[in-house]
């Protein structure tokens, strides 16, 4: 459905996409990780066709996306982004309103679970309270694509977990590309099943979850140990203090011998070690 | 017209409170002159030799202000909402439209019906108006609204398409530009007499020739400003 062809987009000398060529199934959702200023907003900003692309071409079902032609088949909505102050029940209206196909009826079940006071104006609301409206307005756009930028920002733990209860709901209500970019990398984790990682503006992963799981993993143990095994293994980092190693593998799984332990790699700590700079081997 | 247009025009203008509050002061202040200035003229007698702004003049500052309003804070807010940026050009237009005739109308009627009594009741020389100053009055009310009616129009989508343009470098340029045309062409008189053309054209003309015009140079800075909202980073 959405393919990404040589996609760059520049601003003046900064590159915020480089090149970035992908195809996106129809349905699934996505984790996308990036640090700060990786250019996943920029990305999703483009999919969606709020910016144009400085070269190459974004494909949403096969006809090229611009701000001129913004596909009616993506919704992209910043979680922080401000709303007009008016009260929860105006905006989700208004919302609805404005859009092409809404789940009046999912929005205010979701305002309902989430106890937004429906009757409160915009600005009265905390800003966790905020993002969870922007959030609620983004997932009852059935739209055949989502695009959610950071819509966990400021949430407390308990809106987290619920959050993610909602995008699954909402995702099992109607299977569709959903992709989320966040910071809160474990957390998304538990939703999401494929996983695309950012950085300087190029697609360095692009995998299912799954198999991350199987494929990522930690060999930990005396350095002497551990160096000969990482021979024609694809090592994404290593972490020493004094004599003991820790060998971030990103590859197939191997049988150590006994004196080196194997140990899960959590999506936080393979996304650290992939893109977070330097080894202190 | 597609409704998700007419939701956008509806949600411009439940969120132009703050022009309705600003409009309201201005009316209330200037009633309340009118009825000082009444309750002295039927007590005394007296006229007063003063010519205030007509309230219809007032009414201007609704579609003015939804000018400003618009681009720098709707528009945003309702890309926010989910909505595509046709259905939100499409429905900034049709605000415009819509206050532009309202104001339009109700300008007519308080310079038919409220201006000659309030100058009467309140003994005053007379009332300010566009009505009268740009001799739109002279065929007639009707013609006089339409008239009105494209200039406003046309004022608010200048005002809307430059303000939508600040965030860019040829906003900016088109800002000198304008400063440039007011300073350079005023004291230099060849230039003065092509810029006295161009208002004429678009205020004292003919009447049909008039609307035409306003509403030619509308439908093309208004299709402009469709190239600077779709260049706009959200």
């Amino acid at each position: 459905m959405i393919k990404l062809v040589g996609l760059s987009k520049s601003y003046g000398r900064s590159v915020g996409v480089d090149d970035i060529t992908i195809d996106l199934p129809d349905t699934g959702i996505y984790c996308l990780l990036g640090r700060n200023g990786a250019g996943k907003t920029t990305l999703m900003k483009l999919i969606a066709g709020h910016i144009p692309p400085t070269s190459g071409d974004v494909l949403v079902n096969g006809r090229a996306v611009s701000p001129r032609h913004m596909p009616t088949t993506v919704n992209y909505v910043e979680a922080n982004s401000t709303q007009f102050n008016m009260t929860v029940s105006s905006l989700v209206a208004a919302a609805a309103s404005l859009q092409h196909d809404f789940d009046m009826g999912f929005a205010l079940t979701m305002v309902d679970r989430f106890r937004l006071p429906s009757g409160k104006k915009y600005k009265h609301l905390s800003f966790g309270m905020r993002t969870m409206v922007t959030a609620i307005i983004t997932l009852a756009n059935n739209s055949p694509v989502i695009l959610m930028d950071e819509p966990t920002l400021g949430f407390d733990a308990i809106m987290r977990d619920q959050f993610n209860a909602l995008l699954l709901e909402s995702y099992a209500a109607h299977p569709r590309l959903i992709i989320v970019s966040t910071h809160l990398i474990d957390e998304i984790a538990k939703v999401a099943e494929h996983l695309l990682i950012i950085n300087q503006g190029r697609i360095l992963v692009h995998a299912d979850i799954a198999d991350l799981d199987e494929q990522a993993y930690t060999l930990s143990g005396m350095a002497d140990a551990v160096k000969p095994l990482l021979v024609g293994l694809n090592c994404i980092g290593t972490t020493t203090a004094g004599a003991v190693m820790a060998a971030h593998i990103w590859d197939h799984r191997i049988n150590p011998p006994s004196a080196v332990s194997v140990s899960r790699l959590s999506l936080q700590d393979f996304f650290i070690a992939l893109v977070g700079g330097n080894n202190n081997a | 017209m597609h409704n998700t247009i007419w939701a956008a025009a509806r949600l411009n203008f439940k969120n132009l409170k703050m022009a309705y509050l600003f409009t309201g002061i201005v009316l209330a202040c200037t009633f309340i002159q009118d009825v000082v200035f009444m309750i002295m003229h039927a007590i005394s007698g007296a006229n007063f030799d003063q010519q205030s702004v007509g309230w219809g003049m007032y009414f201007y500052l609704i579609p003015l202000l939804a000018a400003f309003w618009i681009p720098l804070r709707s528009v945003q807010r309702m890309i926010n909402l989910g909505a595509k940026r046709s259905t939100i050009y499409w429905g900034a237009l049709v605000t415009y439209v819509i206050a532009c005739a309202a104001v339009s109308l109700l300008a007519v009627i308080s310079y038919c019906l409220y201006e000659p009594f309030a100058v009467n009741a309140g003994g005053a020389v007379g009332r300010l108006s566009l009505f009268d100053a740009f001799g739109w009055i002279n065929q007639g009310p009707i013609a006089a609204l339409f008239q009105q009616f494209a200039f406003l129009l046309l004022v608010t989508v200048v005002i809307h398409t430059v303000v939508l343009m600040q965030d860019k470098w040829y906003g900016w340029v088109t800002d000198a530009v304008i400063v440039a045309i007011i300073a350079v062409f005023t004291p230099i008189a060849p230039l003065r007499a092509a810029l006295m053309w161009f208002l004429n054209l678009i205020i004292t003309s003919p009447t049909l020739l008039q609307i035409g015009s306003c509403l030619l140079l509308t439908a093309i800075i208004y299709g402009l400003s469709r190239l600077v909202l779709d260049a706009k980073v959200m």
